[in-house]
């Protein structure tokens, strides 16, 4: 039942296209692969299914494992899951909203861990396809972060004062309520989640095209083409190797904006000043 | 130790732009979709667009601006 060649990606980007022996860049497809297990029921899962369940997993035995017989003098493992936690402390938590923030901080290493998780799967070997980069990954994790802010801001100020507080900010011209009011709740009720949407999921799919684009160039040169032309196979394979590194930077960082953000939007919900 | 540090600097900006994009974006959008009610070119988006961004402007001003 389980197709193995495309749970492991191996007839991801040669799949499409071929026939006329051109080059067939990546295209849109990519983040759209068949399902491999029970296909066409209503559970199948897709090969970016799996990935997906694979690293919950992963980071789910690293962080029970870490922390399961928790002692004041840490092991090797506990050691390694207390920087973990750190580096959220550390340069989100701590950062945007002093010790306030503390409660909030299993919301914040969840959405940091798992979406580090789930972007770096786009840079590992028979992986190769970042969750993150199909759409409903980044809009879970935005839902997750929009209700966050607002009960954030609903528990701390009560539903009247928290939607004055966002919607008509002091000192203004009772009419001019009229221009701005719209604004407000767009920008804040409205953008928020769609923008953090977008920004994972767009880093993660062109990250995904750029390497799929460069190496399949890279294939193509070196095995269908003769002569001089071959050679071109390097400079794609260089560009290739750089956008690689280049990933593992935006991984992380993307990872950490998402965090950061819902920080900032969560700490702007409790602050009493708008 | 983790300090309580005053997070002001990071929340004004994030603030600043979503003020500022949702302000062309809400009275850019109206002047659009009156432009094709009203069959009035593209006056009324430019407008709206103009309205919007001065008002984004204000909101940020009247938000962050005033007590400094």
């Amino acid at each position: 039942m389980l197709n193995i060649p495309a749970a492991v990606g191996l007839l991801a980007p040669m799949s499409e296209g071929e026939g006329d022996g051109g080059y067939a860049p990546p295209t849109i497809s990519e983040f759209f692969p068949a399902q491999v297990i029970g296909e066409a029921t209503f559970w199948g899962l897709t090969r970016i299914d799996l990935i997906a369940l694979l690293m919950t997993g992963a980071v789910c035995l690293f962080f029970i494992s870490a922390f399961r017989k928790p002692s004041l003098i840490p092991g090797k493992l506990q050691n390694v899951g207390e920087m973990a936690l750190d580096v959220v402390y550390d340069n989100v938590i701590d950062e945007v909203m002093g010790v306030k923030g503390r409660k909030y901080a299993p919301l914040l290493m969840t959405l940091f861990w798992l979406i580090l998780a789930f972007n770096v799967t786009g840079i590992l070997p028979m992986m190769h396809i970042a969750v993150t980069s199909v759409v409903g990954v980044p809009i879970v994790f935005a839902i997750a972060s929009y209700i966050a802010f607002n009960y954030a801001g609903i528990k701390e100020h009560g539903v009247g004062q928290y939607f004055k507080l966002n919607l008509f900010p002091a000192g203004v011209p009772k009419p001019i309520y009229l221009l701005v009011t719209p604004i407000e709740f767009i920008s804040t009720f409205l953008l928020r989640p769609v923008t953090l949407t977008i920004r994972l999921l767009a880093n993660m799919m062109s990250g995904h095209l750029l390497l799929v684009l460069f190496f399949g160039a890279t294939s193509y040169f070196l095995f269908e083409s003769s002569g001089l032309i071959q050679l071109v196979a390097i400079p794609s394979y260089l560009m290739g190797l750089i956008f690689v590194f280049f990933e593992i930077i935006v991984t992380l960082l993307q990872a950490y904006i998402f965090t950061l953000l819902t920080a900032v939007y969560i700490d702007g919900a409790l602050s009493h000043e708008h | 130790m983790h300090p309580a540090l005053e997070p002001e600097g990071e929340h004004v900006a994030h603030s600043a732009i979503g003020s500022l994009v949702g302000g062309v974006l809400v009275w850019g959008g109206v002047g659009i979709l009156l432009d094709h009610w009203l069959g009035t070119g593209r006056a009324l988006t430019a407008l709206g667009v103009v309205v919007g961004f001065l008002t984004g402007f204000f909101i940020v001003y009247v938000r962050f601006g005033r007590d400094e």
